[in-house]
């Protein structure tokens, strides 16, 4: 019995990786089972420093790039060996864009339930792995005991917690496998340009409003979104002073956006802007005026000049990024 | 060229559900029924696929009467047929399961490509037509923001976080798509009310093996209210405070 | 001696003149006929505007005697109407002369002859005044809203010939035979003197050849009248007969259940109401239409008189004799001012003849959201919002309910039956503003000893946007929802404080088997005042307010006094603008334009805020959730605006009496 983490594959240790690398761990110690990780990618002697003390036991991954890094086509049959060669009872993924969709193949080829999305993972007597999975856009979350064994499991960051536990850093595993015959070939990948982030898709927005006093007033909040990775959203108040384009428009008549994140900047929060933002998951508010009424729709408030908050907040954010790279 | 799209039924999500007296099923009877969005821009693409170069498109569904309504939303957006697959009423279906249930289905059909939305609104489960990929053999990617045919091949290029991932493979294959692919269009009204009579074709699905493997322990409700948490203080403690309350923006530094 | 004068002075040659008058008719006939041909083109039966057939006529009666057609246009009216009347009194005459002479009737003699023949010479010369005046507004003045060209000209010129011809016609004669009764002719008289040198021959010979020639004239005209914009004399007064004065409040529904139907709303003219076909040729271009709607004036591409001529080129180019070509109407409108209208109805009030102007735009708009799903991206989300939570903001529809039972307000559903239904609308329980406004109002009914109930969850919006904005499939879901309401609750009295919402259950409900009584809260307040259960508030309001009268409540449902009746009993020194009452200027957000963005900064509200500004109004009341959002945006983009404040009329009253220097 052990429990397996497929490891980011774009070949990243993302923050969202390593916590799922967190949540696993701590299940492996409450149940007493052995913990596994499979790199799906090249240089895995690089990133091993960074799995050190996460209790990994054994990083399985594949000798000479045979299998192209970010196809699934070429993957999936080893992953599938390998949870069986392991007798893994719980195979979790960080639930990213390709953690996702390999477990949902990988799924299919153990014929084994899949849990994608989870806020948490437990262990239910018996060691049953146990996960905690949102539904309607997280309107409800359900506590699932995965009975069926193998399970898979996709988690979101922030799932766990990351504690090192001393230094040690986990066996390499090199396996051997023939050269697979692909019909799939992965071209190229497109990084983003650091460009603006469009605002329909952003997972994060900042906006600004009649707050900012003016057209001078934007770069402090572009900063912010280039260190946020976020789009840039605006009130209807700001483009009809004609301080930004129309295409950042927030609103009823503008862009409906439901981001995971939603900062409000200098908005008062007038019904027809929140009629375009009510499905952000997390709203975060900075407005002089502690009456207004978007501190009745926010999650987290902050009164007074965003002219000051925001600088300080983009330092802060910089500060932390540095940290954890 | 034949495509099928999968299309699913689910609650409005500006709706909210409510849970059951037995602490383990989800009620949103009292909601609006819609069809998933992901799956309309998937119906989208399949439709303007027959317009360039003049595909057959079969919706395909799974469930009872609140599946016929995406069925319906997909005639009227120009689906050329529409297949149910009828199971016997019973507990609410895994992936897994629905994979099961929609594989015959597909398989008899052959369609050289299949779309789906990359996952359903309500249970968020992404996965079911990844699974039917690996069952039928086809090639699959997810998470499609562009696309385009040529010849036989498909190009697509696949979101990932911070970019996308550019990939090339034959049909037939699944495709699940994601936002920002397309603009699904708002059917006309005759449109819609001549969607209400065409015919749907049934199947039956015997759901041999459609046994969850998982079991619900407990639903909850978490607090849906915005939680108006106010900082003051200076602006270091405000930011502090923001940065260790706000788990969202936590994880994103 | 026998009060009249000899007829039959050609009697001979009668004959003749029935030759001339049977070919004029003829042509008068066949012409006519062509034209109504053109309107069958419409859709509707006849018998759609034959309703209440006595209320038509009088109505008509009306409009053809009283300015009421002629808004703030006195003088227009003046010269217009003394050309109507003294054309009826050709007509009349020349009737009352056929009849004495066909058929001996007293109808050309005695007194009343007298009567006749100095009303004759009066109005011959007051229809010259008018032509005069026509002539000189049209070639000296040459105001902006006044289309038309060489064919007015001409029309003009017969205009004036037609008289004139006739007076020295009555000259000639009274110069030829004298006339015992000469004196009741006066202008007859005064010019005769100017043939008196001549002699008899030549008297007899002129008498003849204006005789005949005044016939020829008057058959040539008649016969005219179908062919070309003459035929205004005929199709004006049937567009006020056929018109449905009231129809933009109470639009016609749509029948879905129609399997077949593959077009909803008007693509071509034949997708009209028969009695828009009728109106092009009513509508002479007068332009006021356009120089009273409020989107043409802040500078949208919108104008009631091109769509009109647009019709009217499309009906021209499907009806030819030549080469038929099928015709869209939406080449004749763009996109733009299709969607600049927010449907406030000046445009209607501005037309003499009773052109429908706001059901024709909507029919347009219902075949462009229905058929063909082509309409502002926007409003994709608004319809996705009604549809799915019940209102245009797509707040969780549940929220209805809790926010008024936060507030206090007890629910229909859970409360036992109360006096009055207060139909809170969707911004009296979503948007805090108006929620503001909603809890004035329910605080006054407090005050006033009425128990009320509002609705939950199980209510949504009234559907008035989507109706107007021509999703009417939207609005019959809409309206089906809150039947089932009503019907549940068993409350017939409603009170609201949105004149869209009142217009909308009180006129168009019905429709759908609605049968509520209901009150603006205007009327409600004004009523409660009189009654005296309410504190008279009496002391005077220290800044200069102005009102702000809704479209839909003062010009569609003519209620403007009772809002004045509140202001002045709370003593406020009222400032009112030049547009006021029914001839408000819109503040911009009817017709669903609350739901639309504005292009370019141009805004109804800003410029109406304005016109209060120049008045010295600090602060402006209103009584419509739409009014008191546009007009608020208004102020912030008014830069010398910073402190006006704008105010519902129960929150005024509620501040009046709660004011620091009242027991």
């Amino acid at each position: 019995m052990s429990i397996l983490v497929l490891l980011e594959p774009r070949g990243e240790l993302t923050s969202s990786c390593l916590s799922t690398v967190a949540a696993a761990g701590r299940l492996a110690r409450d149940t007493g089972v052995e913990l596994h990780a499979v790199w799906p990618s090249p240089g895995i002697r690089a990133q091993l420093g960074r799995l050190a003390g996460l209790g990994i036991q054994t990083v399985h991954t594949v000798r000479e790039d045979v299998l192209p890094p970010f196809s699934h086509e070429a993957w999936i049959p080893f992953l599938a060996d390998l949870t069986r060669s392991l007798g893994a009872r719980l195979v979790v993924a960080p639930a990213s864009a390709l953690g996702k969709a390999w477990s949902a193949a990988l799924a299919a080829r153990l014929d084994a339930e899949l849990a994608q999305d989870c806020l948490g993972l437990e262990a239910a007597e018996g060691g049953v792995p146990t996960v905690r999975k949102p539904l309607y856009a997280g309107k409800i979350v359900a506590t699932l005991r995965l009975t069926g064994a193998p399970a898979l499991a996709t988690l979101r960051a922030g799932a766990a917690q990351v504690v090192r536990a001393g230094e040690q850093t986990p066996e390499i595993a090199w396996h051997v496998v023939p050269p697979p015959e692909l019909r799939s070939v992965v071209r190229e990948l497109v990084q983003n340009a650091g460009g603006a982030i469009e605002l329909g898709e952003a997972r994060v927005v900042v906006a600004g409003g009649r707050g900012l006093g003016g057209p001078d007033n934007w770069p402090v909040l572009r900063e912010l979104c280039a260190t946020l990775g976020a789009a840039l959203g605006a009130s209807r108040a700001a483009v009809d002073a004609g301080w930004i384009q129309h295409a950042h428009q927030v609103g009823q008549t503008g862009r409906v956006v439901s981001p995971d994140l939603y900062i409000a900047c200098g908005i008062s929060g007038s019904i027809q802007h929140l009629a375009g933002m009510r499905g952000a998951k997390t709203v975060v508010a900075i407005n002089k005026d502690p009456a207004a009424e978007i501190f009745q729709h926010c999650d987290y408030g902050l009164v007074g000049d965003l002219l000051q908050i925001v600088p300080a907040l983009t330092a802060a954010v910089k500060q932390r990024q540095r940290r954890v790279a | 060229m034949k495509i099928a799209v999968l299309v699913k039924s689910v609650p409005d999500t500006a709706g909210t559900p409510e849970i059951g007296p037995d602490g383990r099923s989800v009620v949103t009877e009292h909601l609006e029924t819609v069809l998933n969005p992901y799956d309309e821009i998937a119906v989208e693409e399949a439709v303007r696929m027959k317009e360039a170069l003049g595909a057959e498109v079969v919706a395909v569904g799974l469930g009872d009467e609140a599946a016929r309504k995406a069925l319906r939303t997909a005639f009227a957006m120009g689906a050329d047929a529409a297949v149910l697959a009828r199971r016997p009423e019973e507990e609410p279906l895994t992936g897994k399961g629905a994979a099961l249930c929609l594989a015959p289905v597909l398989r008899e059909l052959r369609p050289d490509l299949i779309l789906a939305g990359k996952q359903a609104v309500d249970d968020d489960g992404a996965q079911v037509a990844e699974r039917v990929a690996e069952m039928l053999g086809y090639l699959h990617a997810s998470a499609v923001t562009r696309l385009a045919k040529d010849g036989a091949q498909l190009v697509v290029d696949r979101e990932i976080e911070g970019g996308a991932l550019s990939m090339e493979f034959p049909l037939p294959a699944v495709l699940t798509v994601e936002k920002g692919l397309n603009t699904p269009r708002y059917p006309t009204l005759p449109q819609i009310l001549k969607a209400k009579r065409r015919e749907i074709r049934e199947v039956a699905v015997d759901g041999e093996g459609v046994r969850p493997g998982w079991r619900v322990d407990v639903l909850s409700l978490p607090d849906t209210q915005r939680r108006r948490q106010i900082f003051q203080g200076t602006v270091t403690e405000q930011v502090d405070n923001l940065l260790r309350e706000a788990r969202p923006l936590g994880g994103l530094s | 001696m026998e009060m009249s004068r000899p007829l039959g002075v050609y009697g001979d040659f009668y004959w003749l003149m029935y030759l001339l008058s049977a070919g004029a008719l003829a042509i008068f006939t066949f012409g006519v006929r062509a034209r109504v041909r053109r309107w069958r083109v419409g859709e509707g039966r006849l018998g759609d505007r034959l309703d209440r057939p006595w209320r038509r006529l009088r109505d008509l009666a009306v409009d053809l005697a009283t300015p009421r057609r002629f808004r703030r246009r006195g003088k227009p009216w003046l010269f217009h109407s003394l050309m109507v009347w003294g054309f009826a009194l050709f007509l009349l005459a020349t009737f009352c002369v056929l009849l004495q002479e066909r058929f001996g009737l007293s109808t050309f003699a005695g007194g009343w002859y007298l009567l006749l023949s100095l009303a004759l010479d009066l109005f011959s010369i007051l229809f010259l005044a008018g032509v005069m005046f026509a002539a000189w507004r049209r070639w000296a003045v040459r105001p902006a809203e006044l289309g038309g060209g060489a064919e007015d000209g001409a029309v003009l010129a017969v205009l004036a010939l037609l008289p004139t011809t006739g007076l020295i016609l009555e000259a000639v004669r009274m110069a030829k035979d004298p006339d015992p009764w000469g004196a009741w002719s006066p202008a007859g008289a005064w010019l005769a003197g100017g043939f008196s040198g001549l002699a008899p021959a030549t008297l007899d010979s002129l008498h003849r050849g204006l005789w005949w020639g005044h016939l020829a004239l008057s058959l040539g005209f008649v016969a005219a009248i179908p062919y070309g914009r003459l035929f205004h004399l005929i199709a004006g007064p049937l567009s006020l007969f056929f018109a449905d004065r009231h129809r933009a409040r109470s639009l016609a529904p749509l029948d879905f259940t129609d399997e077949a139907a593959e077009r909803f709303g008007a693509e071509r003219v034949g997708d009209l109401h028969w009695k828009s076909l009728v109106e092009t040729d009513a509508c002479l271009d007068c332009g006021r239409c356009q120089s009273d709607c409020p989107a043409w004036e802040i500078g949208e591409p919108l104008s009631p008189l091109q769509i009109g001529q647009g019709v009217r080129r499309c009906l021209d180019r499907e009806t030819s004799l030549g080469r038929r070509a099928a015709a869209s109407l939406h080449e004749q409108i763009s996109e733009e001012a299709l969607w600049a209208c927010s449907t406030c109805g000046a445009c209607e009030r501005a037309c003499p003849v009773a052109v429908e102007h706001v059901p024709r735009l909507v029919a347009l708009r219902r075949y462009r959201v229905l058929s063909e799903s082509r309409f502002p991206a926007e409003l994709q989300t608004t319809f996705r919002n009604l549809e799915r939570s019940g209102n245009p903001w797509g707040m969780p529809a549940r929220e209805r309910g809790e926010r008024a039972t936060a507030a206090g307000w007890p629910l229909a559903a859970e409360t036992p039956p109360a006096e009055v239904l207060l139909w809170t609308g969707c911004a009296g329980v979503f948007d805090p503003r108006y929620r503001q406004v909603t809890a004035a109002l329910a605080k006054l009914l407090d005050l006033a000893g009425i128990s009320y109930v509002v609705p939950g969850d199980e209510a949504v919006c009234c559907g008035d946007g989507a109706r107007r904005l021509g999703n009417e499939y939207l609005f019959q879901d809409l309206v089906a929802k809150n039947m089932t309401f009503f019907e549940k609750i068993g409350v017939r009295q409603v009170v609201t404080a949105c004149p869209h919402c009142f217009n909308c259950l009180q006129h168009e409900y019905p429709q759908f088997g609605g049968d509520l009584t209901v009150t603006h809260h205007s009327e409600f307040l004004a009523d409660l005042l009189a009654a005296g259960r309410l504190p008279a508030a009496d002391g005077a309001e220290k800044s200069t307010i102005g009102f702000h009268d809704p479209c839909y409540l003062a010009r569609y449902n003519g209620i403007s006094a009772a809002p004045r009746r509140v202001l002045a009993a709370l003593g406020s020194d009222l400032y009112e603008p030049a547009r006021t009452g029914p001839d408000a200027f819109c503040c911009g957000g009817g017709g669903g334009r609350m739901w639309l963005e504005e292009k370019e900064g141009r805004s109804m509200g800003k410029q109406r805020v304005r016109q209060f500004l120049d008045g010295g109004a600090r602060r402006i009341a209103t009584a419509c959730p739409f009014c008191l959002t546009m007009l608020s945006e208004g102020v912030r983009r008014n830069a010398e605006a910073e402190d006006v404040r704008v105010l519902d009329l129960a929150e005024l009253m509620v501040e009046n009496m709660t004011r620091p220097d009242r027991r």
